[in-house]
């Protein structure tokens, strides 16, 4: 899990990297469109899965996955 | 130009953001204006972003059934195709015919987006989409009827025509009614939503949730705003040709898309596809007859 974690934190770096560099640099128009067009998808999905919601521990995650039958 | 030139990247990347909060924020007003006509209170105006960015801290479940790369990477391909439009649209007034691409590039997503789960569900999803699409002849009979007009499918050149000439919905109507009926069905409780229909619980979405789900409803906010901005430029360029009188009359659609939506039941599937047909039939009368 903390390999995940970290594995997301280094993505999200090197998928919002282009666009900072982009703004920084101002490549010419061309280049731009397709910056923006390929990485802001793809770095706000890794920057999601850094912040989204996970279980802390080994047992959290354990505990989460037990299956409770309600009926269905 | 309507809106200032610059190649500033980071101009460009404030714009993106800008128009999806503005886009969400219509989406909103379009959810109350739903639910004041049916005498609900309704949600705040926020809701729809506030969805969207509620989703980006939500758990990312993939359905062990799905095709893990193609269920990420499609529907990035949908948020990235919206993000192309609208900077080649109402950012830098280019090719309309690079929007319709995007728009392509849309269904097809739709239709993938559907199958990489290979939830039962969102199969029935993906296999209206590809319906759906088949109904998308307004989007192809309108703009080649602007051509004949205007000689061009640069915004910017359509936009300069009808200054000259006047708006094109006086020369057009029917042309702009059948992109109207577009507009319609891409705003959210449409009558001609069969890909979203609650009979098929959320349509070709129902197994994506998490951050997938806030990039796919960040692509769909910005495909409300660029296809709303294109209906408005291309057929009242005319008048509305600054961005004041563009936002205004973006409000105003939205609350006219709002008693449609409230008033109208959604049509069968067949008869979605065929009344869309009979609009583009329509545009190309009104042309013939001119």
């Amino acid at each position: 899990m903390i390999k995940t974690m970290t594995k997301n934190r280094i993505m999200s770096l090197l998928t919002s990297l282009p666009l900072i560099l982009g703004f920084i640099l101002n490549p010419p128009l061309v280049i731009s469109i397709g910056l923006l067009t390929f990485f802001i998808p793809l770095s706000s999905y890794y920057i999601g899965q850094v912040l989204m919601a996970r279980p802390k521990s080994k047992k959290e995650e354990e505990e989460r996955k037990k299956i409770t039958f309600t009926g269905y | 130009m309507i809106y200032p030139a610059t190649n500033s990247m980071l101009y460009l990347f404030l714009e993106i953001i800008t128009a999806s909060l503005f886009a969400g924020l219509l989406l909103g007003l379009h959810r109350k204006v739903i639910a004041r006509i049916q005498r609900r209170p309704g949600p705040p105006l926020i809701q729809y972003m506030l969805h969207t960015l509620k989703f980006f801290i939500k758990e990312l479940t993939i359905p062990d059934t799905s095709s893990m790369p193609l269920y990420v990477a499609i529907a990035l391909a949908l948020a990235g195709a919206w993000v192309l439009a609208f900077l080649v649209g109402p950012v830098l007034l280019g090719p309309y015919i690079i929007i319709i691409m995007c728009y392509a590039v849309h269904k097809v997503s739709e239709h993938g987006i559907g199958l990489a789960t290979g939830s039962p569900y969102a199969k029935f999803g993906s296999s209206r989409a590809v319906l759906s699409a088949t109904s998308e002849m307004p989007l192809v009979v309108a703009p080649a009827l602007v051509f004949v007009r205007t000689n061009s499918l640069i915004l910017q050149d359509i936009i300069n025509y009808q200054i000259i000439n006047g708006s094109l919905v006086n020369q057009l109507p029917l042309a702009a009614l059948a992109t109207f009926i577009l507009v319609i069905t891409k705003t959210p409780f449409n009558p001609f939503g069969i890909v979203y229909g609650k009979d098929i619980i959320s349509g070709f979405k129902t197994e994506h949730f998490g951050v997938i789900r806030g990039v796919l409803m960040f692509g769909e906010t910005l495909a409300f705003f660029v296809l709303l901005w294109c209906f408005l430029v291309i057929f009242f360029g005319g008048v509305i040709n600054t961005p004041l009188t563009i936002l205004l009359a973006m409000i105003g659609v939205t609350f006219i898309l709002g008693f449609i939506c409230a008033l109208t039941p959604m049509v069968a599937p067949y008869h979605s596809v065929m009344i869309q047909w009979i609009f583009a039939l329509l545009a190309i009368a009104n042309v013939l007859l001119i």
